[in-house]
């Protein structure tokens, strides 16, 4: 997601998707992970991990099995992060999702847009590496839009003064 | 009393910021591939 976009700082708690009327409505995946972080780049490199600023990749959701279950066609659903990652508002944002399996082999279609160039990197199975796409999830970054804690800690110290 | 309560409501939509990125173009499994 590029700062363009996304044009606010933001404590981000949810990611919603919105399901496409194919595909199941449910499924499970096996050790699935989110990560978030941050890129320097505009388009994105097949070697995944290159990808982030050093330091910035940050585990946000970790479920052994994630189940997704009574998916509406055309509705939004929500994964709700462990820990809410907190976007400063500089910066492209790294959103990198991993797993395993599926044991039962389903799978759950998601609206997407088609950016142009490789704004996303795909792996199947899962590699250090992957192939660039354009087409990128339609999302809603669910959050709060407010400042860091020191931020407000030195405006305190401030007055304190 | 009720220049209050909508100052209220003002700082609680500040406070909530959903962003939305992309629109309904294409549909994929990616990320929830099952195969």
């Amino acid at each position: 997601m590029l700062d363009s976009e996304i044009g606010t700082a933001i404590t981000i708690n949810d990611l919603l998707w919105k399901r496409a009327p194919m595909g199941m409505d449910h499924s499970s995946y096996t050790d699935f992970k989110i990560y978030m972080g941050y890129t320097t780049r505009d388009i994105l490199e097949p070697e995944f991990d290159s990808n982030y600023v050093p330091g910035s990749k940050t585990l946000v959701f970790s479920r052994s099995t994630y189940t997704l279950s009574g998916l509406a066609s055309g509705a939004w659903f929500t994964t709700a992060l462990d820990t809410p990652f907190f976007y400063n508002g500089s910066g492209n944002l790294l959103i990198d999702i991993e797993w395993t399996s599926s044991p039962d082999g389903l799978s759950v279609y998601v609206f997407n847009w088609n950016t142009d160039v490789g704004r996303s990197m795909f792996s199947s199975p899962a590699g250090s590496t992957g192939d660039p796409e354009n087409f990128v999830p339609h999302m809603i970054l669910g959050g709060t839009n407010d400042l860091e804690s020191k931020t407000f800690a030195r405006i305190k110290t401030m007055f304190a003064k | 009393m009720n220049r209050f309560l909508k100052a209220l409501l003002l700082l609680s939509a500040a406070a909530f910021a959903d962003v939305e990125i992309g629109f309904d173009q294409g549909a994929s499994s990616t990320p929830f591939c099952g195969g």
